[in-house]
């Protein structure tokens, strides 16, 4: 026993030694990291914010959400994939042709992920807005309506992107995240919950902000007008658009009107303004990510969803994605009358250095398309040569060009072996603005009140010639734009002409495809298209869009096994 | 920091008793920071200071820190080293678990019987020239996590270094629109999980040591059976949480048992030949036991009606490859596969619902061999000395992940092309296994299957070695110790399956196969 009782008073000594005090001990604060309850103060939730926004433009070349070029541009038709062969990136030659997508491609999962993150910021600085009073935050009503309003756009994207997909705002603990289907909600009802956001934004932003970057009360009603419109043509289940919402239309007209009424915004006088490092944050821009260079950042807050898109010539370097096809191409086509042509355009190829002279053109055409012999951005001794292209066989001569830069301007930024830039990325433009005002007034069959907006928009497109001249100081192209004119201006031929002026003004901006989804058009636009480019384009062989299917991506496999078969896939996958 | 006290008594010659307490403190804290430049006139080590440095000025720094207390107790006891008893207690606390859970209780009990001692052995069976029995019985702890696992974390980030590859996560924007102060907010890294807590592992031993012929023959033969529950894992997680989804959990439970043998025979004959003979073959099943819903992401399948449950943790889920497809006439009359064609891989439909799809993936492999084995030779006679060790693994279907490299020119895009392209599937080569050569993988053929599954089996020579020493009245004339020459080759030759087709079985993970290595040497000893 003599034993058992020294251990024991062993034991109860070591204990009392050292014992006592093991709680402090193992308490080990994380370093460098902050906990979940610091960042509740007013100056912490402003940061939050900031992260919010950051997220805006947190791009990768993989799954470029913020340009959305490969899912709003190659899969209209206005856009090859481009770069090295069908296998360079091979999820976006799937996107393009339709035929070889998959539900596991790790693109789109990724691509999801993304936009769920800005979602999550968004939510997380909401929660901590909601427990805060307004004493200790006087904007807090301000800030929420910043947030709400990005989390709109966040889930816009997604919504276009993949129709059904779950609705998580911060009111839901992150625990129960997992109980939340993607088919929880109808499509209509999706639709009125992103709504919702930019109503409470509109009713809670300030006409203008004094930090440029933020959105602002109009920014919010241009959002809101963009929701309502999508919304407003209703789809089946199966993708199809059934009828157009009168009176949503009706609440497109008012909100644009309203943005337009605060003056604020106008057309640049050049179109070229709006591709342009020096158009920042300029008139005709609502709503835009900024991006920065020499900021203090390791290697600047640049644009990474454009970051594929430059030529392969010395003064670039890489990587030659996102072509423009010979269909887009031919669309600037005009005829006598200097007015696209809707029926014929593709029936022969702008191609040869002389077609360009030989026929007449849209201005735009020279601000949209790199084209070999004509100056590239508007320098007229930069000559877009053929030498430039990264797989001419494959994706033809065409680069793209509104989202490049110059090599000397002061916003490019290389990164090698990618290209980047500190140029805005504009969200909404004020012509969209314009256009979903004109759209929304045709399809409420008011078509004379729509025709003075095409008009404007192609009046400044005529006007934006100042900056297409060769060295010699001539045009580059045989330029040639007219206006509509009342006579012919019925509703049938007016929803053409604004279809095919979307096309043009907005082309390789990362809206098409959507546009084509909206006006319930898509299958039938994108087969005739392969039907013929597939005869110029080898890798189109084998393309398809198939009805009720391809105007949606597949819900990632990944989310759906993640979600333990919770979430339904998109129709026809 | 440790303190024990240590206890014997000694009871009369046969009670041998030892008892040791102890506690210990560990406190581990780990700050770094550096600073560069780049740009230096000169390159000499006295003029490149940071300062001379004229661009790219960078800096940065990062710590962390982790705690354990631990409390310890062993008694050990015998009896006429015929009866051995082994008692340990330990109590450990981790700074990396929730604040209510930071300890956990580890006890461990072993006995042994050394039955060589008894009487009745040595009357009826003489020729043991030793005998015991062993068990053994204990809990050990895992804490094998980051060091703030438990803890929901934020962090600021201006921007990614790598922005090419990597999606960005900065939390900086240039709110103001001049590229100046941005301002920066933090992003979630981990979320808090205070109900983390220790993994433990019980393991149950029974063993028999045993020597024949005066310890000429001995060998062992072990059982084992170790379960390890609550096992700490960083949970996938759905895209919808956002980023720093992450959080460690306790969860499954996966099983080992195995069986261990090992016989060995040393002997020296009367003309002075030493030689030994020593094999060793073991084999254990690993098995996930148990899954609660939780973690069910963090362990493969569809998350729906197929999990790891009662597979091993080194399974494979996948899809099953059945050859390739011939012609258009197979294509057309097959399953619904994306991107199937003459001369591409077809995969099952294994729930034959016509389509081939997520529900057609199932276990392709469990990744255990039947049996791993050695076999040490020995031998001596005047001088010269050889020693060869042979290794195998048996029955093992491994995952061959060369193969992308080896069989396509799609997924490895811009990489070389493997030499067995050569001999791909074509109208005009329709007996290779191959698939045909396409630079775009429509088929989608990197995905998981049996296409990439091989027989890894393998014998190697390990280890070859003839040497030869001096006779000591030799070297001693010299004034050495001794000196030994000897030739030796490792990895000389591999027996492996002609099914695996990479270059070395045992490198399945598309590294440098082991290589065989020559070495001749000389051992001079003072």
């Amino acid at each position: 026993m003599k034993i058992l009782k020294t251990s024991a008073l062993a034991i109860s000594l070591l204990a009392l030694s050292s014992g006592c005090n093991d709680k402090e001990f193992l308490n080990v604060q994380p370093t460098g990291a902050l906990s979940d309850d610091q960042l509740n103060t007013a100056a912490n939730i402003e940061k939050q914010v900031i992260a919010t926004y950051s997220q805006l433009g947190n791009d990768v070349y993989r799954a470029p959400y913020t340009s959305l070029w490969p899912y709003g541009n190659v899969r209209a038709g206005d856009a090859y994939k481009g770069g090295n062969g069908t296998a360079d990136v091979d999820a976006f030659h799937f996107y393009e042709t339709f035929t070889f997508n998959r539900v596991d491609v790790g693109n789109t999962d990724e691509l999801w992920f993304l936009i769920y993150i800005g979602i999550s910021r968004a939510n997380d600085a909401l929660r901590r807005l909601e427990t805060i009073n307004a004493t200790a935050m006087p904007n807090k009503a301000i800030r929420q309506g910043e947030m709400r309003f990005l989390r709109g756009h966040f889930y816009f994207m997604l919504k276009e992107l993949f129709k059904r997909v779950p609705y998580i705002d911060e009111t839901i603990p992150t625990e129960q995240y997992a109980s939340v289907s993607n088919v929880a909600l109808s499509n209509d009802e999706l639709w009125t919950k992103i709504a919702d956001d930019f109503r409470f934004a509109v009713a809670n932003l300030p006409d203008t902000q004094p930090e440029i970057g933020r959105a602002n009360k109009s920014a919010a009603q241009a959002y809101l007008a963009k929701t309502l419109l999508f919304q407003a043509y209703v789809q089946s289940d199966n993708n199809a658009v059934t009828s157009v919402d009168q009176a949503k239309l009706q609440e497109v007209v008012t909100l644009t009107n309203q943005v337009i009424a605060s003056g604020k915004y106008s057309l640049h006088s050049d179109f070229a303004t709006n591709f342009l490092t020096a158009g920042d944050n300029g008139v005709e821009s609502v709503f835009a990510i900024q991006f920065s260079r020499n900021d203090g950042t390791p290697k600047g807050r640049t644009d990474r969803g454009n970051a594929l898109n430059y030529p392969m010539n010395p003064d670039y370097g890489c990587c030659g994605f996102h072509q423009p096809s010979q269909n887009l191409v031919n669309a600037f086509k005009t005829d006598a009358q200097g007015l696209p042509q809707f029926e014929t355009f593709n029936n022969s190829d702008l191609s040869a250095p002389a077609d360009f002279q030989t026929n007449t053109v849209d201005p735009r055409l020279d601000h949209s398309v790199g084209i070999p012999s004509h100056p590239y951005k508007y320098s007229p001794s930069f000559i877009f040569e053929t030498s430039w292209l990264r797989d001419q066989n494959t994706y033809g001569v065409y680069m793209s060009m509104k989202e490049n830069v110059l090599p000397s301007d002061p916003s490019f930024q290389k990164t090698p072996p990618f290209m980047s830039s500190s140029k805005n990325w504009t969200i909404i433009r004020y012509a969209d603005v314009l256009l979903w005002k004109a759209e929304a007034l045709i399809e409420l069959n008011r078509p004379a009140e729509a025709l003075p907006i095409v008009n404007q928009i192609r009046q400044r497109a005529q006007n934006s010639t100042a900056r297409l001249k060769t060295t010699t100081g001539a045009n580059i192209s045989n330029y040639r734009i007219g206006q509509y004119s009342a006579g012919v201006w019925n509703q049938a031929y007016a929803r053409q002409a604004l279809r095919f002026e979307r096309r043009l003004e907005f082309a390789l901006e990362g809206q098409r495809f959507f546009d084509l989804v909206r006006w319930g058009i898509a299958a039938d636009y994108l087969n005739t298209y392969f039907e013929k480019e597939k005869t110029k384009r080898q890798h189109l062989k084998d393309a398809r869009f198939t009805r009720g299917r391809d105007e949606y991506l597949p819900i990632p496999l990944n989310q759906i096994n993640f979600s333990k078969g919770l979430y339904q896939q998109n129709p026809g996958w | 920091m440790a303190e024990y006290v240590e206890l014997r008594h000694d009871a009369g010659g046969k009670h041998q008793l030892n008892f040791v307490a102890g506690t210990e403190r560990i406190s581990y804290y780990d700050e770094s920071s550096y600073a560069s430049r780049t740009n230096f006139a000169s390159e000499d080590p006295t003029y490149a200071y940071l300062d001379a440095g004229a661009a790219n000025k960078d800096n940065g720094g990062s710590g962390t820190a982790y705690k354990l207390a631990s409390y310890f107790s062993k008694f050990n006891y015998s009896l006429a080293d015929k009866y051995l008893a082994s008692v340990t207690i330990r109590r450990d606390g981790s700074s990396r678990f929730g604040e209510d859970n930071r300890f956990g209780v580890f006890p461990a009990a072993s006995v042994g019987w050394r039955l060589s001692e008894e009487n009745f052995v040595k009357n009826t069976a003489p020729f043991f020239s030793d005998l015991k029995l062993r068990a053994g019985w204990g809990q050990t702890g895992n804490q094998d996590i980051a060091n703030f696992a438990s803890r929901g974390l934020y962090q600021s980030l201006l921007g990614t270094l790598d922005p090419n590859f990597e999606y960005d996560r900065g939390t900086a924007y240039d709110i103001f629109g001049n590229d100046t102060n941005l301002p920066s907010g933090y992003r979630r890294v981990q979320q808090a999980n205070p109900d983390l807590k220790w993994e433990t592992t019980t393991q149950t031993n029974l063993g028999v040591d045993f020597g024949l012929l005066d310890n000429r023959l001995t060998g062992s033969v072990d059982y084992f059976i170790k379960k390890s529950e609550d096992i700490l894992v960083n949970l996938p997680y759905l895209a919808v949480v956002g980023e720093g989804g992450d959080k460690f959990v306790n969860g499954a439970s996966i099983e080992n048992k195995g069986w261990e043998f090992l016989v060995g025979y040393q002997n020296e004959l009367a003309n002075g030949l030493t030689y030994s003979v020593t094999g060793n073959l073991s084999t254990y099943r690993n098995k996930l036991t148990f899954l609660p819903d939780e973690v069910i992401n963090a362990y493969g399948g569809n998350g729906q009606d197929v999990t790891r449950l009662g597979h091993s943790i080194n399974a494979v889920y996948g899809y099953v490859a059945d050859g390739l497809y011939q012609n258009a006439t197979e294509v057309s009359e097959g399953p619904t596969q994306v991107g199937a064609a003459p001369g591409r891989i077809r995969y099952k439909d294994l729930n034959g619902d016509g389509k081939v799809d997520n529900f057609d993936q199932t276990w392709i492999t469990e990744g255990v061999p039947d049996f791993n084995y050695g076999l040490n030779l020995g031998a001596g006679y005047k001088g010269f000395d050889v020693q060869v060790f042979l290794q195998g693994v048996q029955g093992l279907e491994a995952y061959n992940n060369a193969k992308f490299r080896t069989d396509f020119a799609s997924i490895a895009s811009g990489e070389n092309w493997g030499e067995r392209l050569l001999d791909a599937w074509s109208p005009t080569n329709t007996g290779s296994s191959i698939p045909a050569l396409t630079l775009q993988n429509s088929n989608n053929e990197g995905r998981a299957s049996t296409y990439f599954i091989e027989n890894a089996s393998y014998l190697k020579l390990r280890n070859i070695q003839l040497g030869y020493s001096l006779p000591a009245t030799l070297v001693s004339k010299i004034k050495l110790q001794g000196v030994r020459v000897y030739v030796q080759s490792q990895n000389l030759f591999t027996v492996k399956s002609k099914e695996y087709t990479g270059p070395d079985p045992e490198v399945t993970n598309y590294q440098y196969p082991v290589p065989r290595i020559f070495t001749t040497g000389l051992n001079v000893s003072f």
